[in-house]
């Protein structure tokens, strides 16, 4: 991005008090801020309080930002049309992606959660392949047992999808 | 056996969930002012989903996510696991027949193809299960990809006139839309479609409703019989248009064996102000005459590697075109201008090249034409301060280029030659 422009920092303060400092640019990713910004508000020293985020969470969130705020300003640096470079630069950030990705099923409802309130759509997307990825390839009971979902239904809901749809029971497609 | 339908009834089942159910999850926006779930005490965040017992509630934390999430992950799995999700609880019941859905004929009624029925049975079977599932899904079908069902009314009654029917998908916010082997195409208004590949279609209706195309941004058009007035009316509808595929070619099958087919464009006028990317495999094509593409930016594909048809190329405005090619030796590149005489548009050829934003010409010629290079570069008349150097490599392409070479202008420094390489295989 220009390179005259001064730098400015942001910091984000999560819910239980830990404060994290990161160029605005990259936490523009979030929509939340966004808008945090546009009113006016957020620039001072006291920070952005982020409600109901932790500081774990927001750590994570964080690096995320930056990684991909680092990648687009480096995409939009080298404008030539360098079609191999740029396809070659996506790949990389995919896979750094699906490694930054790849946490346990707790966090990931963390951040899932945070992202979306925070409005960042490629981690919401990121997190969303993630969860679905799981669910790939599993029957019903076997999704619920990997991802702790509960069976409530009555023994009559579950004769009547059983009668309606007896192909939902099948594994193979 | 019955065809797969879709969950139906899904608030009746609701009524009757009983009391030992979790309240419903509020949807959350992306706002501050609806807070999530609260943050769990640290013992239970230890605990993973796998061992925690499913009927202390608290561990489902999947289904305490917003409606819009669940409905992207579904998004993401094959419509056949995405609808077995419905029985999974109450919830997930609730999510399936609002999500948006990509519609795979082929992935529908695979299973029912195994008995290897009838083409006239398969395809009244496919049919109605697509009939079936667009009428009892709610959501968005933001993908449909037809293989091989035939729509009603084609004008084909080999299999008893029995096809979808055309307005089916009107309304349902399809995005994309692959029609792949279709006798041929009905299409129906689509407001949101962006996206639109065409391959194997025998005819292109000669005149398609405008409201397809009016948002499209991306068309693919492979061994589709259209004709040369048709592509010209079509890229009238298409004011959005930035990416364009024209082949003769098309794949067939599992197996991928390509198919030719007979596309009768011998001549062709390119006039958007939109469009970007142009590629282009027509065996036909004799001229291609670029009279006005002020953002065209990748003009590829002009020279069939296996085909010894040459196509006079004429430029008279594409101020942005950096990326040129394949052109063959005996190639006819010309150059002109639009001039505006009494009212009409004349082109007239001009002498110099007036495009200074060229990067990459690619040029396919003979070994035993190397010598030609140093006169192409001359015949090509570029601009006295590009350096020309040759840059000349075997291809390793297995459709006959064996002996041939790809000799790549070098215009702008060794950068652009390098990725000149791959813009020629890319081609």
């Amino acid at each position: 991005m220009a390179a005259g422009k001064p730098v400015v920092m942001v910091t984000l303060v999560s819910s239980d008090g830990q404060s994290f400092q990161l160029l605005e640019e990259a936490a523009l990713l979030s929509a939340m801020v966004r808008d945090t910004i546009q009113i006016g508000q957020g620039r001072g020293p006291a920070g952005i309080p982020i409600r109901n985020i932790t500081g774990q969470t927001l750590s994570m969130v964080v690096v995320y930002c930056n990684k991909h705020y680092t990648a687009a300003a480096a995409a939009d640096g080298d404008d030539a049309a360098d079609e191999e470079k740029k396809v070659a630069n996506k790949k990389q950030l995919r896979e750094w992606d699906e490694q930054f990705i790849n946490l346990e099923q707790d966090k990931l409802y963390d951040i899932l959660v945070a992202a979306n309130n925070l409005g960042i759509d490629g981690l919401v997307d990121l997190c969303c392949w993630r969860f679905a990825d799981m669910m790939k390839g599993k029957s019903a009971s076997e999704i619920r047992v990997k991802l702790g979902i509960r069976d409530d239904f009555t023994s009559e809901q579950r004769a009547q999808i059983e009668k309606d749809s007896p192909w939902v029971w099948s594994r193979t497609t | 056996m019955e065809p797969p339908p879709p969950p139906p009834q899904v608030a009746k089942m609701n009524l009757s969930s009983p009391s030992s159910r979790p309240p419903p999850p509020k949807v959350a926006r992306m706002t501050l002012s609806s807070p999530p779930p609260p943050p769990l005490p640290p013992s239970l965040v230890s605990m993973s989903g796998d061992t925690c017992d499913p009927q202390d509630g608290v561990c489902d934390r999947i289904s305490e996510l917003p409606s819009n999430i669940l409905c992207s992950i579904l998004f993401l799995l094959p419509i056949k696991e995405a609808g077995r999700t419905t029985t999974l609880s109450t919830r997930w019941r609730q999510v399936f027949v609002y999500s948006p859905v990509d519609l795979d004929d082929e992935k529908v009624s695979k299973r029912r193809l195994a008995g290897r029925p009838s083409e006239i049975t398969a395809n009244a079977n496919r049919v109605a299960v697509i009939t079936r599932i667009v009428a009892a899904h709610r959501g968005p079908i933001c993908r449909v990809r037809l293989a091989k069902t035939r729509f009603h009314g084609d004008g084909d009654n080999t299999y008893g006139g029995v096809g979808l029917a055309t307005d089916l998908f009107v309304g349902r916010n399809v995005e994309e839309l692959i029609l792949h082997s279709t006798h041929s195409v009905q299409f129906f208004p689509a407001d949101r479609l962006r996206s639109l590949h065409l391959i194997g279609c025998a005819w292109f209706p000669s005149q398609p409703p405008a409201a397809t195309f009016s948002r499209i941004k991306e068309l693919t058009l492979r061994g589709v019989k259209i004709s040369e007035p048709d592509l010209h009316a079509l890229m009238e509808q298409c004011p959005m248009l930035e990416d364009l595929t024209l082949s003769s070619y098309h794949e067939e099958g599992r197996r991928g064996s390509m198919h030719h087919e007979q596309v009768d464009i011998a001549r062709f006028l390119v006039r958007s102000n939109s469009l970007r990317n142009l590629s282009l495999e027509l065996c036909s094509l004799a001229e291609l005459v670029v009279v006005d593409a002020p953002n065209l930016e990748h003009l590829l594909g002009i020279t069939i590697p296996h085909q010894r048809n040459r196509c006079a190329v004429i430029l008279a405005h594409a101020p942005k075109l950096q990326n040129l090619g394949c052109l063959c030796t005996h190639f006819n590149l010309l150059f002109y201008k639009t001039y505006r005489i009494e009212g009409t548009d004349v082109l007239l050829p001009v002498a110099r090249p007036p495009i200074r934003s060229m990067k990459i010409l690619s040029v396919r010629v003979n070994l035993w034409d190397l010598g030609r290079l140093g006169g192409l570069a001359r015949a090509a008349a570029w601009p006295g301060e590009a350096s020309w150097s040759t840059m000349v490599r075997r291809c390793g392409v297995t459709d006959g280029l064996a002996d041939s070479a790809v000799a790549v202008g070098q215009l702008m420094g060794s950068d652009t030659a390098r990725s000149a390489q791959g813009g020629v295989v890319r081609r």
